[in-house]
């Protein structure tokens, strides 16, 4: 009997191409193409499914991890892999915090997502070492410590350091001196340019909380 | 001259030196000590002096009889007993005592600040200083305060200065700027300083101050701000700025997640076409060299062609409610819509229904889910209904309804949830259109 497989993703791009390999594979059988992490677990109320691809990022505010760890509640039994192109170190560990089985990031070439499908579905639990490593300005993104990155992913949305200190519960000073740390590694000229390259990268992405 | 009349002559000389450094002393004392003491310095001043001229007088009317001959009184004769010595070294002493006490005040007293040395001193202080009464005599200006006042009013208003006078308007000089009134007034003068000026009562009982007896006091300070104001106004331009380019970043952010997606799709097309470029090449091997493996090389082009097929179909992203309609026809639950919702109330709209079809599903098994719209995005009325089982009991409010009330709530919004005679859950505005007809 062939896996069910859902298919979760913003790009119509990705999820056409996921929904050819799914269609080409033997083992896999595609029951739902859907463009918004939001709305899947509506569609598990009524539908069997033992597999989904869902990515990360969604361009309506939901993200993929906050979905996978409410179906992981009702549904433990669904395997779910997320995808994403970010190379954002944390989605790993919020990954693996929400239950999600296995983590494939599509830039990478180390194994195709039919691999990782069929390693999840024999109950591996499939996750790259690291995020792919980006140059950001001098520095590598591996550079960052997790508490600059912590910093550095409250900024891209805007914040000003008294809002990032109240978010961290850490000083005012201390946030100061980890953007002074991340501009001195990464060579750029002020906190607004790290920022940004930060944010365009994918190196440092701040998820909201669904509603 | 005889023994008796130069005996007396010294005498008198000591007696008018004791009566000299009395008076002295009793001036030096007296300008020195507090009202408590005066009294009794005084008192202990004059009994010295009277008891020292007292000696004197009759150690001269003593010597004075040495040489007369007169009948002595009893006291006489006691004193004609004695030894005069003893008298002059008793005065003696009571001179130095006195003489010492003298420069032991006199020492007080010159470290002691005088008017004029107080005033001295509080002239070279770089604040303002007025003392008045608290109908607004001066008691105490330094000269910081009077170039201030005459800055701020114009004339010397040395006789009536209050600091609430600063609040009219028709008193301050051109040029004078009140920025701040709340604690204390915040002042630009002419000359581009800032002045913070704060006016404190001083009650009666901690009035130090010996030289009025007014029953209460003001105290009327000014300090100089204008590096502090300076600087509050160069951080107000900056963090203005900080906020504006937040604001940016934030737009960048927004305008990002659509420039990434592009980029992704770029990057997804160019992987594609270089796998039609490699199709092509293999195609062409195999064509000329019959070099290769015709089969695979058919499900490659089928793969490839597929691909591109893809490419021409290109797929807009729907709405949100369009995405929960087709979630919701995915379970069998058609959604009926009457009215239009906002697009400002959609998302908010969306989250209501998400949860209301879910409950359809899980505990009506309903296949309807009815929803109504009245109003506009100010004032307005939504509620959504659904089919199937009616509740049995009275719901209670757990997971998504409890999480739904809390976003409904931070919206300043109003949430009801009816259970029966069936399930109706309402969100609405604070003001109905009654409260809009009357006002």
């Amino acid at each position: 009997m062939k896996t069910k497989v859902m298919i979760v993703d913003d790009q119509s791009i990705s999820r056409q191409l996921f929904e050819l390999y799914v269609k080409n594979s033997e083992s896999y059988e595609l029951t739902f193409s859907i463009e918004s992490a939001g709305v899947a677990d509506v569609y598990l109320l009524r539908n069997h499914v033992d597999l989904i691809l869902m990515d990360i990022l969604m361009n309506d505010g939901s993200n993929g991890i906050d979905a996978a760890a409410r179906i992981k509640k009702e549904y433990p039994e669904i395997k779910i892999i997320a995808v994403t192109s970010m190379p954002e170190q944390s989605f790993m560990e919020q990954a693996r915090r929400a239950g999600i089985d296995s983590f494939w990031f599509k830039e990478t070439e180390e194994q195709s997502i039919i691999e990782v499908m069929d390693r999840t579905m024999n109950g591996e639990s499939v996750y790259p070492d690291n995020a792919p490593f980006v140059r950001l300005g001098n520095a590598d993104s591996s550079e960052l410590t997790d508490r600059e990155l912590e910093v550095l992913r409250i900024i891209t949305t805007g914040a000003s350091n008294t809002a990032v200190a109240e978010e961290l519960g850490i000083s005012e000073h201390t946030v100061k001196t980890h953007v002074r740390s991340m501009l001195t590694k990464t060579g750029f000229a002020n906190r607004t340019e790290l920022a940004i390259k930060a944010r365009a990268l994918g190196v440092a992405i701040k998820l909201g909380g669904e509603e | 001259m005889t023994i008796g009349a130069l005996s007396f002559g010294g005498l008198s000389a000591l007696g008018i030196i004791f009566f000299l450094l009395s008076g002295v002393s009793l001036m030096e004392c007296v300008r020195a000590v507090n009202e408590k003491m005066k009294a009794g310095l005084i008192a202990v001043m004059i009994l010295v002096f009277i008891i020292s001229e007292g000696i004197v007088l009759f150690l001269g009317t003593f010597c004075i009889h040495i040489d007369a001959d007169v009948e002595y009184n009893n006291m006489q004769l006691l004193f004609l007993k004695s030894n005069v010595l003893v008298y002059i070294i008793v005065l003696l002493i009571i001179a130095a005592i006195e003489i010492y006490t003298w420069r032991r005040v006199s020492r007080e007293i010159r470290k002691r600040p005088t008017p004029s040395s107080l005033q001295e001193g509080l002239d070279q202080l770089p604040d303002g200083l007025l003392l008045c009464t608290d109908e607004g005599m001066p008691l105490l200006v330094n000269r910081k305060m009077q170039d201030i006042m005459f800055n701020i009013f114009g004339e010397d208003s040395y006789g009536r200065v209050n600091a609430h006078m600063i609040n009219e308007d028709n008193l301050l000089q051109r040029g004078i700027k009140v920025i701040d009134n709340e604690s204390g007034y915040v002042i630009i003068l002419g000359d581009k300083t800032v002045w913070n000026i704060k006016e404190f009562d001083m009650p009666s009982e901690k009035n130090a101050f010996v030289f009025h007896r007014s029953a209460g006091m003001k105290e009327v300070l000014a300090f100089d701000v204008t590096e502090l104001y300076e600087k509050r106004k160069e951080l107000e331009v900056r963090n203005e700025h900080l906020v504006k380019i937040n604001s940016q970043i934030r737009e960048y952010g927004k305008m990002l997640d659509e420039s990434i997606r592009e980029q992704e799709m770029l990057a997804a097309k160019v992987r594609l076409h270089d796998d039609v470029g490699r199709c092509l090449l293999a195609l062409r091997a195999y064509l000329s060299n019959d070099n290769g493996d015709r089969k695979k090389l058919v499900e490659l082009w089928k793969t490839t062609v597929s691909i591109l097929k893809m490419e021409s179909e290109r797929i807009e992203s729907d709405n949100r409610m369009t995405i929960l309609d087709k979630a919701a026809a995915a379970v069998g639950v058609s959604i009926i819509y009457d009215g239009d919702i906002p697009k400002e109330l959609e998302n908010l709209c969306a989250t209501a229904i998400h949860e209301c079809l879910t409950n359809t599903v899980k505990h009506a098994d309903g296949s309807k889910l009815f929803v109504l719209f009245d109003g506009d995005k100010d004032c307005f009325t939504f509620e959504i209904t659904n089919d199937g089982k009616v509740p049995d009991v009275e719901i209670k409010e757990t997971g998504g309804l409890h999480n739904l009330r809390r976003v409904v709530e931070n919206e300043a919004l109003i949430m009801e949830i009816e259970s029966l005679p069936r399930f109706v859950l309402r969100i609405k505005s604070g003001e109905t259109i009654l409260d809009r007809m009357y006002t």
